[in-house]
């Protein structure tokens, strides 16, 4: 499959590459490391005469993770190779380490990871297999094949690292040509976003980095990945859990999955509750359960939505014990 | 020995099909059906004509012009008023770029009208179907049915009747160079370059499909990146022909990765139900029924059915057995071997079979099938005397390894057990020349390497063991179909074992020759070998030396060395046609074992499977080349471990293949091969040169069902179904209730 011709654009500065995307909005990509946006182009998904890209712009390949200040450039391989990206954050250098191949993370970017584009089997096809079955919502089309309906898109949430970085309160900083914000990244999703509209990221605006708070004293993350294939595949669950415990209560718990549903999200009106009590066995199979009904996989991915949601409440459980475990 | 395409192929530098180029030539692009089954209402070729750069386009109403009797086959080359499944080529573009030929493509005007399709075997025969009521099926496209005794006397005389259903799903060979060719027609020579196993089964493909003589027609083959099985046809090779024909202009056509998964060849699934009786204590009698989707493959092409029939009976000693099977035309693409032709499958159901019955018997499976197995001198079910055979020994060999690996297994860990057993196509024969110079050997036929090393190593080490000479001073040499000795092609495991038999005897005669013109004479039947020494081919032998200079003769040093053909045509094996009640099985030649042993970690869970090690002992005649062989073996176990837990082709409801692509469809890579333990077992000598059995095929065969076995003894359950995916082994150990949830459009035929 071949790329429709492009132009390239390589600003050196932000205000650089604001000024390009208000000269070419709605004809560009924003292009980071390129692994996800240039296959989707080569199957004529969404294509745009413009590309800017971010590479040259040196702030946004700052790597400090004792600060917890990361540039939107930085690479996924240097992510995972960090020691102290992996002893204040880890499930950051977990996830990170569970995306795609070596290969792909050579070149794959955190910010690129939090905003890859949302999967689903009648997206991430040819123009031929697309055209075949009629165009659908997400690229050329009107119409959702997943759930038969015009309004709405189920394409899949499939990055790894938002979930991780959502369960350790990081916030993004977002440059636009009307200025800069920053929000906490559980807002960068909409909850009530579908598999376009999946960011509330304004025309021309940069993801310039993620800020994460200082670890408060105790506190333990990890991700989990469910995926049919183990060396590389993109999530069909991704569990990230952040705990503090003080003399057995919890102080403070976070839950955020990715992999399931349009959008990633935090299960905090599940877990705030838990706060102040004991974890048991009883509780962490109540949370387990809670969290199973409360998220709405779709049929476009490989596995089945009930089995997917029956992990979720597996893989939290696995996930919140293994923090419990040797603290 | 080091393989000597291993550094150009690492280099890059290497020349396939799709990267050669002719003067004048143009690229191609196919236009093809976006149904599974469809009515062609109007096919307008027009628009396509209009866009810059295209020259022609190639439909149904070129044919009759084209084809030299103007007759035209059904199907035709290029689908006329109904397609048959998504993919089936309906028309082809050339143009002078290759995106000019893919916009051409997508400007011809095609209209469809939908009709019912039929994709998915089991929601139509949900049951065994009756035989009188198949009879006027116009799905059906074969029927086998074989016994020997009286299965349902037997049955019903029996202490356990064992009755279990295995499911396979649509799997694909996933070569890394997808299919591509470059043809040119200059007056009556039609010339096609491509990539094939084969390039004398292309020739009589094309004079078939092209309705030429074969001597017209003149097959080049190219260096291959793997086949698999998906290289036997002329697929693209008609087409490209009949535009250059047309165009007066060399034509190249390749395909796309997802073009290869749509529409170019694959396995498709397939329901095995097997039965197998006890009678005191021993397994007396088994029947297997087997509905094969052989997708959009014509009647009479269903070569697959009655090959296949056999391997699932497995190779055990029966006093009576049936076998039935129905070959099933569907609206999936055309049926295609996928390294070993559906006995991955078969083994799957038959050793999933026997291992679920020993379990259920209270009996240790290993020590359950060495009771049962074929030794040496057995007759087969369908009559044949069994060959020397390794079964047995390798299931002894397998047992010991589970007594010093089962004591250490921790909880959820299994061990699983499965034999496979091939017929390596020994009787496809084959010829070849070998020329003797002062300078080396070389090795003249018709095949190309295909990546197995089979040519460039394999051929080059019976020449060596042969003559005594050194490999790095035997090359081989390549010509097309013209120039080429006959060769049936590099499938079936045959190329080594069987070319191989006619470079031996090519060496044989040169040796032989040579021997004779000593001077003075050597005494009789001295044997001469061939040795480097001083920058120049000697020949040794009674203790003497001379220079292989003074042995030629004038016209030969005229020439530069010495020519001698070699022929190899095995004996077919023996069929008792009394066993065959309806259809066409084939005959077993060489029966070579696979045993296995896979150890396994099972998530109890989340249903993940995960192999921690894996032991092969292969049933191996003679080894020639220590590191080939291996290679081979390393290669079937990781494409079974692909086949046994990660992948399927996910047809939708609508005929489409969900999956059609590398992300999607999940082969192994490195990082999921387990530590392998490989054992050639050389005591059983098959019938190859040198007692030589084929190896490309038997080591994928057991691979899938040692792994369910394993997950079996882990779990407690077995999985019925390929591959065991987490949701399938999860579904099994009962962790999801019944399934909820389960969308409109799963693109799954059946939950298990």
């Amino acid at each position: 499959m071949h790329l429709d011709e492009f132009q390239l654009h390589q600003p050196e500065s932000l205000p650089e590459a604001i000024s390009l995307a208000r000269e070419f909005a709605g004809q560009f990509d924003y292009l980071a490391g390129g692994t996800d946006l240039l296959p989707n182009y080569k199957m004529h998904l969404n294509p745009r005469p413009h590309l800017i890209s971010l590479d040259a712009i040196p702030e946004l390949h700052r790597f400090s993770p004792d600060q917890g200040d990361l540039g939107a450039m930085v690479r996924l391989r240097e992510m995972e190779g960090s020691a102290g990206l992996a002893s204040r954050y880890p499930a950051v250098a977990q996830a990170a380490r569970e995306v795609a191949t070596p290969l792909v993370r050579a070149s794959g970017t955190l910010g690129g990871n939090l905003l890859v584009e949302t999967r689903c089997f009648f997206f991430n096809q040819s123009y031929f297999w697309r055209q075949s079955l009629g165009f659908c919502l997400k690229a050329d089309g009107d119409r959702c094949h997943v759930v038969p309906q015009k309004e709405k898109c189920y394409a899949t949430f499939s990055g790894d690292l938002a979930p991780a970085l959502m369960a350790l309160d990081a916030r993004v900083r977002l440059m636009g040509p009307e200025g800069t914000r920053e929000i906490p990244l559980t807002d960068l999703y909409p909850r009530d976003g579908d598999g376009i509209r999946r960011t509330s990221l304004r025309a021309g605006e940069v993801l310039e980095g993620v800020t994460l708070p200082p670890p408060v004293q105790g506190l333990r993350s990890i991700y989990l990945k469910l995926r049919v294939r183990p060396s590389y595949d993109f999530p069909e669950l991704g569990v990230a859990v952040a705990l503090c415990q003080d003399g057995g209560r919890v102080s403070h718990l976070r839950v955020a999955l990715g992999g399931l549903e349009m959008v990633p999200r935090r299960m905090d009106a599940l877990t705030d509750p838990l706060v102040g009590s004991q974890l048991t066995g009883e509780s962490l199979r109540a949370l387990g359960e809670a969290i199973r009904s409360a998220v709405r996989p779709v049929h476009n991915t490989f596995l089945a939505p009930d089995y997917r949601r029956k992990m979720t409440a597996v893989l939290v459980r696995r996930a919140v014990r293994s923090l419990t475990e040797g603290s | 020995m080091t393989r000597s395409d291993a550094l150009p192929k690492a280099m890059g530098a290497v020349p396939y099909a799709g990267d050669l180029e002719l003067p004048g030539m143009l690229w191609a692009a196919y236009v093809t059906s976006p149904h599974a089954h469809a009515r062609i209402r109007l096919l307008d070729p027009s628009p396509a004509r209009k866009v810059p750069g295209v020259v022609d386009v190639l439909t149904a109403e070129d044919l009759p012009a084209l084809l030299p009797d103007g007759f035209v086959e059904d199907p035709p080359l290029l689908a006329a008023e109904e397609v048959r499944f998504v993919g089936q080529p309906v028309a082809v573009v050339a143009a002078e770029t290759l995106p000019a030929a893919r916009q051409g493509a997508r400007a011809v005007r095609v209209e469809y009208e939908p009709l019912p399709s039929f994709t998915d075997i089991e929601s139509e025969f949900p049951r065994w179907p009756d035989r009188e009521e198949m009879k006027g099926n116009p799905h059906v496209t074969g029927h086998v049915l074989a016994r020997r005794g009286d299965f349902e006397a037997v049955a019903a005389r029996g202490d356990l009747v064992h009755e279990e259903t295995y499911r396979t799903g649509m799997v694909a060979q996933v070569a890394l160079e997808p299919h591509a060719c470059l043809a040119e027609v200059r007056g009556s020579d039609w010339h096609v370059i491509t990539t094939t196993q084969t390039p004398f089964g292309i020739r009589e493909d094309l004079a078939d499909k092209l309705h030429l003589p074969a001597e017209h027609l003149r097959v080049e083959g190219t260096w291959v990146g793997g086949g698999f099985g998906g290289k036997n046809e002329a697929i693209l090779e008609p087409h490209a022909l009949l535009l250059a024909k047309k165009t007066g202009r060399p034509v190249r056509i390749g395909l796309s990765f997802r073009e290869e998964f749509l529409w170019a060849r694959s396995t498709q699934p397939a329901v095995f139900r097997m039965t197998s009786v006890v009678i005191d204590g021993r397994l007396v009698a088994r029947r297997t029924r087997l509905l094969l989707d052989t997708g959009n493959s014509l009647p009479g092409r269903d070569f697959a059915l009655g090959y296949s029939l056999g391997f699932t009976l497995g190779p055990y000693r029966l006093e009576a057995w049936e076998v039935e099977g129905y070959a099933l035309r569907t609206h999936r693409p055309p049926f295609g071997p996928h390294r070993a032709p559906l006995a991955p499958q078969c083994a799957f159901a038959a050793e999933g079979h026997i291992d679920s019955l020993a379990r259920r018997m209270g009996v240790d499976p290993v020590e359950f099938r060495r009771r049962h197995v074929w030794r040496e001198g057995d007759l087969t079910p369908f009559g044949q005397k069994v060959p020397p055979f390794a079964a047995e020994a390798a299931l002894r060999e397998a047992q010991e390894r589970i007594r010093s690996w089962r004591p250490q297994l921790p909880p959820h860990h299994g061990l699983g057990v499965a034999v496979g057993y091939w017929s390596t196509g020994t009787t496809a024969g084959g010829e070849a020349d070998l020329f003797l110079g002062p300078g080396g050997l070389t090795v003249r036929q018709g095949e190309r390497e295909i990546g197995n090393g089979t040519v460039v190593s394999g051929l080059v080490s019976v020449a060596s063991q042969a003559t005594g000479l050194p490999a790095e001073h035997i090359t081989v040499d390549y010509h097309d179909t013209s120039r080429a000795p006959y060769d049936s092609g590099v499938w079936g495991s045959r190329t080594l074992s069987t070319l191989g038999f006619a470079v031996d005897k090519a060496a044989r005669a040169i040796l032989e020759e040579l021997a004779r013109r000593f001077h003075p004479p050597l005494p009789p039947r001295t044997e001469v070998r061939l040795a480097w020494e001083g920058g120049e081919v000697r020949v040794e032998g009674g203790g003497r030396s001379q220079p292989l200079l003074e042995l030629l003769t004038p016209e030969e040093r005229k020439d530069g060395g010495i020519l001698r053909r070699g022929k190899h045509y095995g004996k077919g094996g023996s069929l008792d046609e009394s066993v065959v009640v309806e259809g066409a099985l084939y005959p077993y030649s060489d029966l070579t074992a696979s045993v296995h042993l896979a150890h396994v970690a099972v998530d109890p869970e989340t249903g993940a499977v995960q192999v921690i090690r894996y032991a092969a002992w292969q049933d191996a005649g003679k080894v020639f080349d220590v590191d080939g062989y291996r290679g081979q073996v390393e290669g079937g176990v990781v494409m079974g471990l692909g086949t046994a837990l990660t992948e399927e082709g996910l047809l939708g409801p609508d005929g489409r293949l969900r999956n059609p692509g590398l992300l999607d469809y999940r082969i192994p890579t490195l990082a999921e091969v387990p530590p392998l333990e490989i054992v050639a077992l050389e005591g059983f000598p098959g019938s190859g040169v040198g007692g030589a059995k084929g190896v490309g095929e038997p080591p994928i065969i057991p691979v899938p069902a040692a792994v369910a076995n394993a997950v079996a003894d882990a779990t407690g359950h077995r999985v019925r179904e390929l591959p065991l995916t987490p949701e399938r082994v999860a579904r099994a150990l009962g962790l999801l209730g019944s399934p909820e949830g389960a969308a409109s459009d799963p693109g799954r035929s059946r939950t298990p």
